[in-house]
């Protein structure tokens, strides 16, 4: 579904324009419409290949380009778009233009056919939230007619039910209540093991987050250091400290990386 | 789609029960167990937790755990014989694998605490018998002797004895032939793997009419009305009996829902998502024919119907 439905209007007054985004807004007021305004018919065609509306309102007598006009431009750029053409009182007519199949449309219609012309899911989804809140105050009253049934008194009853094993129990108390925490490890039969159960029981893996950074640098220096020994032409006492410096720095950053692992899973045990 | 929705205290928050399947969950589970059995914060432990075929289900209503329940396989080598019941000797006479429900804990209001507590066990079972299961061992707390022995549970010792305990066996197939037996729209229960139990209170909403869903529901019990706008009215054009299978439309389609649904009473529901029941439909196709035989039954049904009205 659309996330939110664009709706040109090409107006010769830009108040009326103003005007009916105000009443529509009022009207409706989370519904999700971006309205673009144009009074020149050359820039609203200009204005079509990008903003692509859902729905466009077309004064019938625009200056310069001709509503019909317009909106045949319009249809040939994006036929997606629902057209409204509109005209205002004194010219109302009841002809429609048998090219395009759009009604011709008082302007005190026009908001009400911009809620016509757009999309047939944001219909459906605007016409509930229309009703939705009449609707959803009629369907509680409906509901709370069963509501006596089977109602408790909200007291929250809190039961546990349990079965021995023989390897027992360990608890693990949060931080705040840390003191007693090693005692009761020490009392567990499973303490010895206590690291790799919590592990498992908890999924809770060595947290070591330059993992990747530190491949990444091994990656990059083992990479120099194969090309340093097997593709540089790299000679004389120059090539030799690279090349000797490159493998000393690969050596190292295995050595740390692996150091590092080490001292992490130290600490967290 | 930036629609604001005035939520309603009637839109449902029902309990839902279903297998842990992540770590945060388990976390959840062993915190729930920890405070429901000692009163303070702090997580529950044991070697069990740790095993591939323990199986964890919680329930939780608006987001906050209300009970769990764990399954374990049954080895007699684990459990101690001098507190507890020895369960060795009965399961000399199984053959089969044998699991045991050895933790429950609950914490929730009174009225659902029986309901919560069925729920939780059968869900356990099901779980089970998608392992392979053929029977279960529990060591049922006496008050809810009557909810058991209604699953087809079997007491292993003199009911009429003391204890706060009682030790209970339950052949698997039994269980899962009684379950089906409600339901009319018994298909949809072949979906085992991936359905739920979600525990709507009377007056609740399951749906509502024109909103888009992806969950279809089976009432196990109670009973659901169906209800429409009509104009300025919401008229009820139909009661849901247990068994049939609702909100399927809307799941397989992704339209709006065509009425609303409110529980008349307190209505266990076995439910299924879209998202994991489409998976199997598309891993394992031949499986929509259950689908195809419930929507034909529809079909005829609403065949049958206007036929009858036209005779009229």
């Amino acid at each position: 579904m659309e996330s939110e439905v664009r709706v040109l209007l090409a107006l010769s007054d830009r108040n009326l324009s103003q005007s009916i985004i105000d009443k529509f807004h009022h009207k409706y007021p989370s519904c999700p419409l971006i309205f673009d305004i144009t009074e020149d018919g050359q820039r609203a065609l200009n204005e079509v290949r990008f903003f692509k509306p859902q729905v466009a309102v077309i004064d019938r007598n625009f200056p310069g380009l001709a509503g019909e006009e317009l909106a045949q431009g319009i249809l040939s750029l994006y036929s997606e778009c629902n057209i409204v053409l509109a005209v205002s009182k004194d010219q109302k007519t009841d002809v429609g233009f048998a090219q395009l199949e759009v009604p011709i449309l008082s302007w005190d219609r026009a908001l009400l056919e911009i809620t016509r012309g757009l999309p047939i899911d944001f219909q459906i989804q605007y016409s509930l939230f229309e009703r939705n809140q009449l609707f959803l105050k009629r369907l509680e009253a409906y509901a709370l007619k069963y509501a006596s049934q089977n109602k408790g008194d909200g007291e929250i009853v809190t039961r546990a039910w349990n079965f021995q094993q023989k390897n027992g129990e360990t608890e693990i108390i949060p931080e705040s209540n840390q003191s007693g925490h090693s005692e009761i490890l020490a009392r567990s039969p499973l303490a010895g093991s206590q690291t790799d159960l919590n592990s498992k029981a908890l999924n809770i893996q060595p947290s070591f987050n330059a993992t990747r950074f530190e491949f990444a640098v091994i990656g990059i220096v083992g990479i120099l250091v194969g090309l340093s020994w097997f593709h540089f032409d790299l000679e004389g006492a120059f090539g030799w400290t690279l090349r000797l410096s490159l493998l000393a720095t690969f050596v190292f950053c295995c050595l740390g990386f692996f150091a590092l692992r080490w001292a992490v899973r130290e600490q967290r045990t | 789609m930036l629609l604001l929705w005035n939520i309603s205290t009637i839109l449902a928050m029902p309990i839902i029960i279903k297998q842990a399947k992540s770590s945060k969950q388990l976390i959840d589970i062993l915190e729930h167990r920890h405070l429901s059995k000692y009163g303070t914060p702090g997580r529950s432990v044991d070697a069990l937790d740790i095993l591939p075929t323990t199986l964890n289900i919680l329930a939780y209503q608006e987001g906050r755990i209300v009970g769990s329940a764990r399954a374990v396989h049954y080895d007699k080598s684990d459990f101690v014989s001098e507190a507890q019941y020895d369960f060795s000797e009965s399961s000399q006479k199984l053959r089969g694998s044998i699991g045991l429900i050895d933790t429950v804990s609950v914490s929730v209001s009174k009225s659902s605490l029986k309901i919560l507590f069925e729920y939780l066990i059968k869900m356990s079972v099901f779980r089970l018998s998608l392992k392979g299961y053929k029977y279960v061992f529990f060591y049922a707390p006496r008050e809810m002797i009557e909810t058991l022995l209604a699953m087809q549970f079997i007491s292993l010792s003199d009911l009429d004895a003391t204890g706060a305990q009682v030790p209970m066996l339950l052949k698997v197939e039994d269980f899962v032939k009684s379950f089906e037996l409600r339901f009319a729209d018994k298909e949809i229960l072949r979906f085992r793997e991936v359905f739920y139990f979600s525990i709507f209170d009377a007056s609740e909403v399951l749906v509502i009419e024109g909103e888009r869903g992806n969950t279809a529901y089976v009432a196990e019990r109670g009973s659901v009305d169906v209800v429409v706008q009509n104009e300025e009215n919401l008229v009820s054009i139909s009661r849901i009996p247990p068994g049939v299978l609702i909100g399927e439309v809307a799941m397989i389609t992704n339209e709006p829902r065509t009425a609303s649904l409110i529980c008349a009473e307190i209505t266990p529901c076995v439910a299924f998502d879209r998202g994991e029941f489409f998976n199997i439909m598309y891993s394992e196709p031949h499986r929509s024919v259950e689908v195809f035989k419930i929507l034909s039954r529809r079909l005829s049904a609403s065949n049958r119907r206007i036929a009858e009205m036209k005779k009229v």
